[in-house]
């Protein structure tokens, strides 16, 4: 796939919308992104620690429903919401 | 010409029987008011964080020990990427690249169904289609779900029904899930593909919108079928994903299908690595006890019952280990089994009970069997006063109070069977012209004037005395 044929698609799966006569600007622009990555590439990371192996791993929460966070959806005052008065 | 083969595999999704949902601490329930059970987290909100339920983690570690996989020590989540707005975040965060588990096999008779991985993954909210628009419900989305995806090991729609049977069986046993389908608690899509034997596989097909198990092996037969006809006319098949249009009964291309790449999926930042210690590992073995296959094995040796009874006794734990209660005082496998199957499992259904919620007690039912072992009462009495003990009365008091022994004296049956005949003249006419059906008329009225106490093949040996005699 060229550059500006990946721009149109990457624009749909992000779901933003360009102008024909923004693409080839936008082309250019992750051409040069893209060059950035090989010179990372370049860098030898194979001795950097990833996230496997990393020092923090994911706080367990306990199964217990808290209803209280629960997204206050009602009353509406017309089509706003309403919420504890603040001030 | 050759013959064909299809090819299949299996993603299941089961939705984890927890309190809460996999990142949030909002309720699981399935018939609350729509969007009630949602907060910032679950609905995506800017600025909020996930945070892993335990227990769903505990379950997921479970089912993949049942399924003989090997848990692994980390794994990572993922977030995989795409606009649907059944999706509130704009991702749904998954396990890619390390899944919780890997390698594993289900076991159906001789054969094995590889198990390729088994990881943890929120649900999305519930689209409802209406003819102008689309409405969402939240309350589904972060529910905790394991995807487990097969090998492609699957060589029939026959057998990809039978494997999800066995898999449901594994769940309910180990208590990880209802996974009822219906409740949309335990999905399944198929994907499948056909090439001539000793060629390489072909362009495989996913399917979903299937809602019952049934209807996964119609739709895998249909679009079988499809294929090979494609193929046949020389046709290529394109990879596409599928929907089984349910009324017409036929597969319908939904969309390309997304190669992999477009999901752009990425380790989620929110989340560090997921850590499975031992200790998780070896309480979860302590909740797997014998399985559905072992089970009936054992059973089929143990009690000497017929493959097809075993079949349905082990297929939920709650019905084996009520038959096992039960078998240890009526110490008459075969009886048992039939009464269980028969007549208990009748009642619970006609008034949608199910066996785990069943309202008469092991001991309640081992009596009423003894009392039909012994001769005391017929079967059809037995199951006439189901509901009775169902409301807790002990059978033999019930028995008593409603004057249900059985009827022994020939002499009474002979008198009941008399009354009968003289008060259905035109039928005795009618049956004597030759409308023998009629037969089948005299017993049932029999039955009813001694409310099924007399044993139904004496009547019928009686009865045909009395006509023969007219």
């Amino acid at each position: 796939m060229n550059l500006k044929e990946e721009v149109k698609t990457i624009s749909e799966l992000a779901n933003i919308r360009i102008l024909e006569d923004e693409i080839e600007k936008l082309a250019d622009e992750f051409g040069e992104i893209l060059n950035y990555m090989d010179k990372i590439g370049t860098i030898p990371l194979h001795e950097v620690e990833t996230r496997k192996g990393a020092k923090h791993y994911a706080p367990l929460r306990k199964d217990e429903p808290q209803i209280h966070r629960r997204i206050p959806l009602k009353p509406l005052e017309g089509k706003l919401y309403r919420v504890p008065k603040v001030i | 010409m050759r013959e064909y083969e299809a090819v299949i595999g299996m993603e299941l999704h089961i939705q984890l029987k927890t309190m809460t949902k996999l990142f949030c601490s909002c309720p699981v329930e399935s018939e609350s008011e729509a969007n009630t059970l949602i907060c910032p987290v679950c609905a995506g909100f800017p600025g909020t964080l996930p945070v892993l339920n335990e227990e769903a983690v505990k379950l997921a570690v479970r089912t993949a020990l049942a399924l003989g996989c090997g848990v692994n020590r980390i794994s990572i989540f993922s977030r995989k990427n795409y606009f649907y707005p059944d999706l509130p975040k704009g991702y749904q965060i998954t396990q890619y690249e390390h899944p919780l588990a890997e390698n594993g096999k289900l076991i159906m008779g001789n054969r094995a169904i590889r198990i390729r991985r088994i990881h943890l993954e929120e649900d999305s909210g519930k689209l409802i289609h209406t003819k102008d628009a689309t409405l969402i419900d939240l309350n589904r989305a972060g529910v905790p779900l394991v995807e487990i995806v097969t090998e492609p090991d699957i060589r029939s729609a026959k057998k990809a029904y039978t494997y999800i049977i066995r898999l449901r069986e594994i769940l309910r046993y180990i208590g990880v899930s209802n996974a009822d389908m219906e409740k949309g608690e335990f999905r399944c899509e198929p994907n499948v593909s056909v090439h001539r034997k000793g060629e390489p596989f072909g362009t495989r097909r996913e399917i979903k919108n299937l809602n019952s198990i049934r209807q996964v092996e119609e739709s895998l037969r249909y679009e079988i079928e499809q294929q090979i006809n494609m193929l046949e006319k020389g046709k290529k098949i394109r990879r596409a994903t599928l929907l089984w249009d349910v009324k017409e009964k036929i597969t319908r291309e939904m969309r390309m299908k997304e190669t992999e790449e477009d999901y752009r999926y990425f380790d989620e930042p929110d989340l560090p690595p997921l850590c499975i210690p031992d200790s998780f590992i070896s309480e979860q073995r302590n909740y797997i006890g014998e399985l559905p296959e072992e089970r009936r094995e054992r059973m089929h040796k143990q009690y000497g019952l017929p493959c097809n009874d075993v079949d349905t006794l082990a297929s939920r734990k709650a019905l084996a280990d009520y038959f096992e209660d039960v078998i240890k005082i009526t110490k008459d496998p075969r009886l048992t089994a039939g009464f269980i199957l028969v007549e208990l499992l009748g009642f619970l259904n006609e008034n949608s009970i199910k066996i785990e919620n069943n309202p008469i007690s092991h001991e309640h039912l081992s009596e009423l069997i003894t009392l039909m072992k012994k001769g005391i009462i017929t079967r059809t009495v037995a199951r006439s006063i189901l509901p009775q003990i169902g409301e807790g009365k002990p059978p033999t008091k019930v028995v008593k109070k409603l004057g249900l022994e059985k009827i022994e004296g020939k002499k009474v049956i002979d008198n009941i069977i008399q009354d009968i005949l003289n008060e259905y003249v035109d039928e005795v006419k009618r049956y004597r012209e030759g409308k023998s059906g009629l037969f089948d008329f005299f017993v049932g009225e029999v039955m009813k004037t001694t409310k099924g106490k007399a044993n139904p093949r004496v009547v019928g040996k009686l009865l045909k005395e009395h006509l023969n005699k007219i």
